[in-house]
């Protein structure tokens, strides 16, 4: 029943988005970026150790940038190992991170400062296979939230060009977290495996203790002509969980070059 | 000019301090010193290990006998040898301790127990040039009863490949299957296996698995079942050859076609291991990996430390002497 309360409030949330009223002369911007990213966790159901990673990423995301309201869909995929910084075990990771965010300027008076404000969703997945456990080697954690996300934006003339820097903050007000069972084993029959029911026995639903989550997304973005852009974005996602038996805590820095195509004339 | 730099600045400083204020989510590395390693390793077992009821042990007093041995200065090796005493007395096969030099092991269930079992002699007196080699399952027709031998449920065959035996089969009196020092592997190969010789659903087992750090936490009871699936089905009377080497995957496949009716045990009892095992890191870097379900006959018997055979035969020297496999031709005259 709370899962499909949570379901209901993040529908509400798109159709709410869906609804704000048009905006004559907004840019729809697509962008694609590749990039690289630092993965760090400790994730007791796996090991007591601190693990990390270089990770390889690729991004692709949307924006709607009107006079009043800029909405921001962005996805981030995650590829690599990673390892215990203590002499330890090794792993492969897969992770993606969704991001989209509904911005309503807060003053249009001024022009240089745009501040920002609004709802938001967020989810991030992960899966890491550990090389040296047996049967309960594959651990995730897959999350959805709904929050407030904050931004500011500035434009700049610097080395003889336009640009224009920006910090986007978002945090999760209400989460549907999974993370693996006690043992790494699921109480289902062989058949039962192929289907996610017996791991979703697993899944919570709460305000701020089920994800303990911020969100940082630092720009520096160049105009080039035709209104494209060429950006330089920082993610900094950090977040710590205790949903099911073994807490995880989780941070990501990544730094990924964007180039985003301008959609309307 | 000065005051952009500055925002400029501003949020590049704000960035570099982002990867500082993260470790504030992040719990203190454990202690990685002889005490804490053993003591992590008590606990990874206190709260995860499924036979501690079953087996009678009292592991708070396995605890007071070997953490005396340990101390500040205790070397890894000796460390290891403590470790791995403690470990021996669950007398379990699926718990170990690995490290980059060594691997703690449990292999009473099948020392001090007869072999059963001679691949020299039933290469030479059985198998000879008349064996198929279909994938890792090594079948041929002894009179009219087929032989089929699977050494390891760690080397998987397709469906294909077993549905090629099952037909060449299909005209014989009745099938030999010899997992004799199957070690075990893959349990869905033992449900794949199992599926060509059931005539109807039936209830093979029951598993609970631990779900909380307290001794007797575990799920509610699963139910197994083992079900006709593919094009064909052998129903004819099967014997399957067991000794204690038959460990892990292959106690589960046994458990499976010991619900079948026109199924029988001959040999001895199998090696057991019916914990699945799961793993866990120490402080140090050394894995661990221990029993963390437990596995029910129908009847609610606990095959652990293995299933016993409907007819126990043991390989005589006598008929080794004159190459026979005294089980293999117990099962032969039973099927005739």
């Amino acid at each position: 029943m709370r899962n499909l309360l949570f379901v209901c409030l993040l529908l509400l949330g798109f159709v709410s988005a869906a609804q704000e009223p048009g905006v004559p002369k907004r840019a729809v911007r697509l962008h694609l970026g590749v990039g690289a990213g630092l993965e760090t966790y400790r994730d007791k159901a796996m090991s007591p150790l601190l693990y990390e990673g270089i990770q390889g990423a690729a991004g692709m995301g949307i924006e709607i940038d009107g006079a009043r309201v800029l909405h921001r869909v962005e996805g981030l995929f995650f590829f690599g190992n990673t390892s215990a910084q203590r002499i330890g075990g090794t792993t492969d990771n897969l992770a993606f991170l969704l991001n989209g965010s509904h911005l309503k300027r807060l003053s249009l008076t001024d022009a240089r400062w745009q501040w920002r404000a609004g709802p938001a969703f967020s989810s991030w997945g992960s899966l890491r296979y550990h090389n040296s456990l047996v049967n309960s080697n594959y651990f995730y954690d897959l999350f959805i939230s709904l929050g407030a996300t904050g931004s500011v934006d500035r434009e700049l003339r610097f080395l003889r060009r336009n640009w224009w820097a920006g910090w986007q903050l978002s945090v999760p007000v209400v989460s549907w977290g999974l993370r693996p069972t006690y043992s790494g084993l699921v109480a289902a029959t062989p058949d039962d495996e192929v289907t996610p029911a017996p791991y979703l026995e697993e899944a919570r639903v709460g305000v701020f203790g089920v994800l303990t989550r911020v969100h940082s997304r630092l720009h520096l973005t160049y105009t080039l002509p035709h209104a494209n852009q060429l950006s330089l974005v920082y993610h900094w996602d950090v977040f710590r969980s205790d949903v099911g038996h073994h807490p995880i805590s989780h941070a990501m820095n990544a730094l990924q070059l964007n180039l985003s195509v301008k959609l309307t004339r | 000019m000065k005051n952009k730099m500055i925002l400029f600045g501003a949020l590049l400083a704000l960035a570099g301090a982002f990867s500082s204020c993260e470790k504030l989510l992040f719990d203190a590395d454990p202690a990685d010193d002889p005490v804490a390693n053993f003591d992590a390793l008590w606990k990874e077992l206190d709260e995860g290990y499924s036979f501690f009821e079953y087996k009678n042990i009292n592991w708070d007093s396995v605890y007071s006998v070997y953490r005396p041995r340990v101390n500040a200065n205790t070397k890894t090796l000796e460390l290891f040898n403590v470790m791995s005493d403690m470990l021996y007395t669950l007398q379990d096969g699926h718990v170990n301790l690995e490290t980059g030099f060594n691997r703690s092991r449990n292999w009473e269930w099948f020392l001090g127990h007869p072999d059963n079992f001679d691949g020299n002699l039933l290469e030479r007196s059985y198998l000879k040039d008349e064996q198929w080699y279909t994938g890792p399952l090594i079948h041929t027709i002894i009179d009219t009863i087929g032989y089929l031998r699977y050494g390891s449920f760690a080397q998987r065959f397709s469906e294909s490949q077993l549905d090629l035996v099952i037909a060449r089969f299909s005209n014989l009196k009745g099938i030999i299957i010899d997992v004799r020092s199957n070690g075990g592997g893959a349990s869905s190969m033992a449900d794949l296996l199992a599926s060509r010789f059931a005539d109807r659903e039936r209830t093979a087992y029951t598993f609970v698995v631990k779900d909380g750090p307290g001794r007797n936490d575990f799920s509610e009871p699963v139910e197994v079942t083992i079900k006709p699936e593919g094009g064909r089905q052998f129903t004819k009377p099967i014997i399957i050859l067991t000794n204690r080497r038959s460990y892990s995957a292959t106690t589960f496949f046994v458990a499976r076609m010991a619900a079948l009716p026109h199924v029988r045990i001959m040999g001895d009892w199998t090696g057991g291991g019916a914990g699945t095992p799961v793993g866990g890191e120490l402080p140090n870097g050394w894995t661990v990996r221990y029993s963390s379900t437990q596995t029910f006959l129908p009847d609610g018997f606990n095959i652990e430390g293995g299933i016993p055979p409907d007819i126990r035969v043991d390989m005589s020297e006598a008929d080794r002497q004159q190459g026979k496999d005294t089980i293999l031709e117990r099962a032969l005259a039973e099927l005739r």
